[in-house]
């Protein structure tokens, strides 16, 4: 397609979508005013129902909970359909060059890296647990905790994403996330009346175990999404070595 | 609206545009990546530090992490 084409496809999609874009937000509420009674009953009840100082944890893991868990299960299926499209039958060829494939080896980089490791898990881990009481949680906790892969790589140690057992180990830890999380929905049909209802009590508000099953569910969702987001990695950079055949 | 959340809005703007001006696919990962860490300061400075974190994570970790080696391995197909 011509540039002059294109530029003339874009202009009325374009206008088009800018119109659509002003129509949708001229009946928003005024910057700063518009609070919904949903967000001021969560804001007023939660730190006393749950325990938990962050309230936006108690509505992803408690209250919706259940929303949770499907966006959960689109990342494990992201992952697999991932490892299922990049894993091709390794050929004799491809194994070759998969050993082959050379290190990272600048050596800033690696100093880099080196130094990253620790503070990497470190600030995962630290940020998975507290997802109850300040911002974060398993999620953004699990991509820190995933990036290790990364920094692994930088610092040389990319033999570790070929050998086979790396793999399995990730696998198995995105699937032992996600079973324990939907395990604890589970749990809430067993010792309380619905899926996911918070079978555990409160705990005082502000310390690190409060929020009853909400600091549970962080553990859980940060292993499946550092897995997931590991395996994908992992998954690239083995597909990488093995040569484009596509 | 405050001074600086003005400011981050026009931040915001700016980086967005940038991104679509780069027009080498690497260096387009990377200020994406600069792009979605200016949204982060954004929904920072609008209250939502949950939000940000995830942002942070996702810019900053993931998504010019998945480019940039998806992009490596369209570039070792080339080669073949």
């Amino acid at each position: 397609m011509s540039r002059r084409l294109r530029g003339l496809l874009f202009l009325p999609l374009g206008a088009a979508v800018f119109a659509g874009l002003v129509a949708a937000t001229a009946g928003l509420p005024d910057f700063g005013h518009g609070t919904s009674e949903y967000g001021e009953w969560v804001a007023d009840n939660m730190v006393g129902a749950r325990g938990t100082t962050n309230v936006v944890a108690p509505v992803v893991f408690d209250l919706r909970a259940f929303d949770t868990v499907g966006e959960e299960l689109i990342l494990f299926a992201a992952a697999a359909a991932c490892a299922l499209l990049l894993r091709t039958l390794v050929s004799e060829e491809g194994e070759r060059r998969l050993r082959e494939l050379p290190a990272v080896d600048v050596p800033p980089v690696r100093a880099l890296a080196r130094l990253l490791v620790a503070p990497v898990v470190v600030l995962g881990a630290y940020v998975v647990a507290h997802g109850a009481i300040t911002p974060g949680g398993g999620f953004q906790g699990g991509v820190i905790l995933s990036s290790l892969a990364l920094v692994l790589v930088g610092a040389g140690r990319a033999a570790l994403a070929r050998r086979e057992g790396t793999t399995t180990g990730v696998e198995l830890a995105e699937a032992v996330g996600a079973g324990a999380f939907v395990l604890l929905g589970i749990g809430g049909l067993v010792f309380a009346t619905a899926a996911f209802e918070n079978f555990l009590g409160p705990g005082t508000p502000g310390d690190l175990v409060s929020g009853g099953i909400i600091p549970l569910a962080n553990v859980a969702v940060g292993i499946e999404v550092a897995a997931a987001f590991a395996l994908i990695f992992v998954e690239l950079i083995q597909s990488g070595a093995e040569g484009g055949d596509g | 609206m405050s001074v600086i959340q003005a400011a981050a809005l026009v931040v915001v703007a700016l980086a967005g545009t940038a991104v679509v001006l780069v027009p080498e696919p690497r260096r387009q990962a990377i200020v994406a990546g600069l792009f979605g860490l200016s949204l982060a300061v954004l929904f920072l400075l609008f209250q939502a530090p949950d939000v940000a974190l995830a942002q942070i994570a996702v810019a900053g970790v993931g998504l010019p992490a998945m480019l940039l080696l998806a992009l490596a391995r369209l570039d070792e197909g080339d080669e073949e």
